[in-house]
């Protein structure tokens, strides 16, 4: 291509051995010279041969121009004659108009028409030839590059990439999804309502600040009871050119801890929720802080240590006292997460997640509160912390998902929580928190595995089973004060999940979901099917392993 | 405050563990699709190191990102990506992941080769009812070798950029490409003579840019949208078609099942041609030459 472009050729190739002229290099300049006379030698045949094909094609060009300006002139002389007949008036100006039906000289009107589309052929056939011309020029150089990097939409001046992903539902359960779990705590995130409803309507804007940061927003409209509500999901902004591996992401985000915690909705093998994350984060981890993440720099497998700081709530989820307007930072996460290949065909990804959060003692501390039943709450004073073990596995023939794919995945969850409690159980109304004890301690585990098959393109179908596991609980109560609680000792509710989804293009989505559990208490039974699409509009999304 | 401390103990340790591996490296290349790697091995020699993310089996379109591509995007110089939308499923999320500046759009470390030469087929309108069409033209620009001389001029401007250390060397790299494969496509060109004008059908409208080179006629792609399976009665519609236009050979990429090709290689009784698409798409496309005199082979032997 450097006979292309001659400044190159030269500059380059006539610079190096003119400054290169030690006699280190002096063996190098014959090489070069040779190399130059045949690159100009071949730059001037092509020049030549160019020059030729563009003056034959000009030339006929310019012939059949020649042609179809007299072809056109005879086209329009009837018009003229026609123009010509009545002398006075003002239908002097008609010249240009076509004849007019009926006109007197009908025998020639035929004719004319013939010619016209004649001419109107060669006129084409220019048109053509014109094109020709222009597609034997050489490419274009480099388009200019957009002043900003573009990791959003398609528009290359703003940078502002819009998504908006459409989810509902139909359900229906043998259980009132309403009713508070049993044996789960804290309970936070509600489950999908029965008959229609809508799910998380999400309406994301996201692209590069500048050069040096990139920001996303992400706001979800809720169905609440007969009203919709619209909540911030993801508001934040994130380093593009920190060195050594790093990046910093600050704002209010899903965490990086565990593997389903910053998958959105719409990115989730099921239309719900495993159990564990309802139970350890009522949900998934949403936190207002800061995050610091690091890959290492090794070669083949991936490496990748974070962490966290946030506001933070004892409880994790919104249902608690959240720690807004304080001025120390009550949550923390470490995580580190590594994974590879295993030839072409298999990878996999694991991780170990920490979180902690305290809610402080003395006069600043943020107890956080539990619901006994309507008129009883138990205050906890103390820390929360939780271990995450994460895997996923994913199998696609040749590494390519196309037709085929396997994913297999599951995550394990240990909470604990420890410290000192007050109650108002068994007070006289007005008494206040008269039982206190310094004993609340809970250990509770929870556990999913999933497996997600696509069997023929577009067709996937998948089983979860899921479970949780009260543990061993000391709440400082006496055990009639949890009878009929959520806090219900010795209760380790499961859950079996079939589900098959068919997905027309990457941006839309069909799932039946069949499930079965017994999270509501023993041998209360919850038997749910669930249809639901999920549709995405706009920029063309990019997903995350 | 303690997790501060704990945080950044954590991670200086790791990082003090772990940057003497940095010191030692050439210049690393991640190549998004196999054609660009082989080139950056061509341009680059011994001074590169060339990771190729995908193989000639994978559909470019859909690659998941997995863990190892992020490891590899995190210590790479050079991110060669043919662009024009081919990898928008998953080198954004990449880039993203990496933390890697050197990468991003708009660096000296990122480039979208599908700039440098002309893109064709570029919709008026592009909207998604019509399947997975490219707004910014169709992206499969390796099936034309004479696209590779401005790509292969830009490639090795960017590894001079980032190693000016070997500056000459890249520059003499690129003029014995330049030199051979000038030679290697006037012997296709004449290879390619029988095959000018002959009618083709083709699975997937991948290949513009060959129909470009060989003059080949494309005459129906059996995909009813680009990525999309064409169902029986539209197939049983192209046969029908077959009747009048006469159709020479089917064409279909390696990497795509080919059984509707085959379908109607069967039923109008033209021969199917499984096309490497890339370096690596079959057994004898082992080097970006291989690629293009293989796939000269086939349509040749297809016409016999």
């Amino acid at each position: 291509m450097s006979c292309l472009s001659p400044r190159a050729a030269i500059g380059a190739l006539c610079l190096f051995p003119a400054i290169f002229s030690t006699p280190l290099h002096a063996q190098e300049a014959p090489d070069v010279q040779t190399q130059l006379t045949q690159i100009q030698a071949s730059l001037q045949q092509m020049r030549t041969d160019y020059d030729q094909r563009i003056a034959t094609l000009e030339a006929q060009v310019s012939q059949l121009k020649k042609e179809n300006t007299q072809l056109a002139s005879q086209a329009r002389k009837p018009v003229a004659t026609l123009a010509q007949a009545p002398s006075e008036g003002p239908r002097g100006s008609i010249e240009t108009y076509p004849p007019l039906p009926g006109s007197k000289p009908a025998a020639t009107d035929s004719a004319p028409a013939k010619t016209l589309s004649k001419a109107q052929q060669r006129v084409a056939k220019v048109e053509s030839l014109e094109d020709k011309i222009t597609a034997v020029a050489p490419p274009p150089a480099a388009a200019a590059p957009t002043p900003f990097p573009n990791l959003g939409g398609n528009d290359r001046t703003i940078d502002l990439g819009a998504e908006l992903f459409l989810d509902a539902k139909y359900s229906s359960q043998s259980q009132n999804p309403e009713n508070p779990y049993a044996g789960v705590l804290p309970n936070g995130a509600e489950g999908v309502p029965r008959g229609f409803s809508i799910g998380e309507t999400e309406l994301v804007f996201k692209g590069a600040v500048d050069n040096l940061f990139r920001g996303e927003a992400r706001f979800v409209l809720e169905q609440e009871g007969n009203s919709t509500s619209i909540k911030t999901e993801e508001l934040f902004a994130e380093t593009l050119g920190l060195p050594g591996g790093t990046k910093v992401k600050a704002g209010k985000y899903w965490s990086s801890v565990g593997y389903l915690n910053d998958k959105h909705p719409h990115e989730w093998d099921f239309v719900d929720l495993p159990l564990v994350y309802k139970q350890v984060f009522g949900g998934q981890l949403n936190e207002t802080g800061a995050q610091l993440s690091w890959i290492a720099p090794t070669d083949n497998m991936l490496f990748k240590f974070g962490g966290e700081i946030a506001q933070g709530s004892n409880g994790y989820g919104e249902s608690f006292n959240s720690n807004y307007n304080q001025n120390k930072p009550r949550l923390g996460t470490l995580y580190a997460k590594t994974g590879g290949d295993i030839g072409d065909s298999h990878s996999w990804q694991g991780g170990l997640s920490w979180v902690r959060s305290t809610t402080g003692s003395g006069a600043s501390a943020n107890q956080a509160t539990y619901t006994l039943s309507n008129t009883n709450d138990v205050n906890f004073t103390g820390g929360n912390t939780t271990w995450i073990a994460d895997f996923v596995y994913r199998w696609a023939p040749f590494g390519n998902p196309t037709s085929q794919n396997l994913k297999i995945q599951g995550e394990m969850f240990w909470n604990k929580q420890s410290g000192s409690m007050t109650s108002n159980y068994n007070c006289a109304e007005t008494e206040g928190q008269c039982l206190q004890g310094s004993n609340f301690a809970q250990n509770q585990q929870g556990f999913y595995t999933q497996g997600i098959y696509q069997f023929i393109p577009k067709w996937r179908a998948g089983y979860r089973y899921d479970r949780v596991f009260n543990g061993t609980n000391s709440f400082g109560l006496p055990a009639e004060a949890l009878a009929g609680s959520q806090i219900q000792s010795g209760w380790d509710p499961y859950r079996n999940t079939i589900m098959m989804d068919w997905a027309n293009s990457e941006y839309s989505l069909i799932r039946l979901q069949l499930a079965r559990d017994n999270a509501f208490g023993p041998g209360i039974y919850n038997n749910a099917i669930y249809l639901q699409y999920i549709m995405s509009l706009g920029a063309h999304g990019s997903h995350k392993y | 405050m303690k997790l501060f401390k704990t945080l950044s103990a954590l991670s200086t340790g790791l990082m003090l563990s772990l940057t003497p591996s940095l010191a030692h490296a050439d210049l690393k290349i991640f190549a998004t699709v196999p054609e660009w790697g082989a080139l950056a091995e061509t341009l680059g020699g011994d001074k590169v190191k060339v990771y190729t993310a995908t193989t000639g089996m994978q559909d470019p379109h859909r690659i998941q990102a997995r863990p190892s591509l992020i490891a590899k995007a995190r210590s790479a110089n050079l991110l060669i990506a043919t662009g024009g939308g081919l990898e928008i499923g998953w080198l954004p999320t990449v880039q993203r992941e990496a933390n890697n500046a050197g990468i991003m759009p708009n660096q000296p470390g990122f480039i979208e080769v599908s700039r440098y030469v002309q893109m064709l087929d570029i919709p008026a309108v592009v909207d998604r009812t019509m399947g997975d069409v490219h707004a910014e033209g169709n992206p499969h620009i390796q099936t034309d070798p004479r696209n590779l001389l401005p790509i292969a001029k830009a490639i090795s401007a960017r590894m001079q950029q980032l190693d000016p250390e070997n500056a000459t060397y890249y520059h003499t790299q690129l003029s014995q490409f330049n030199q051979s494969w000038q030679a290697n496509l006037q012997r296709w060109q004449k290879q390619a003579a029988p095959i000018r004008g002959v009618k083709v059908w083709y699975q997937h409208d991948g290949y513009p840019y060959m129909n470009a080179w060989l003059g080949l006629n494309q005459v129906g792609v059996l995909e009813p949208h680009p990525g999309v399976e064409p169902s029986s009665r539209q197939l049983a519609d192209i046969l029908q078609r077959q009747q009048s236009v006469q159709g020479r050979m089917v064409i279909a990429p390696a990497y795509l099942n080919d059984a509707p090709a085959k379908w109607l290689s069967e039923k109008a009784g033209i021969p199917v041609v499984v096309l490497p698409f890339t370096v690596g798409g079959n057994e004898q496309a082992k080097t970006l030459a291989a690629l293009y005199d293989d796939t000269m082979q086939r349509l040749l032997v297809a016409l016999k």
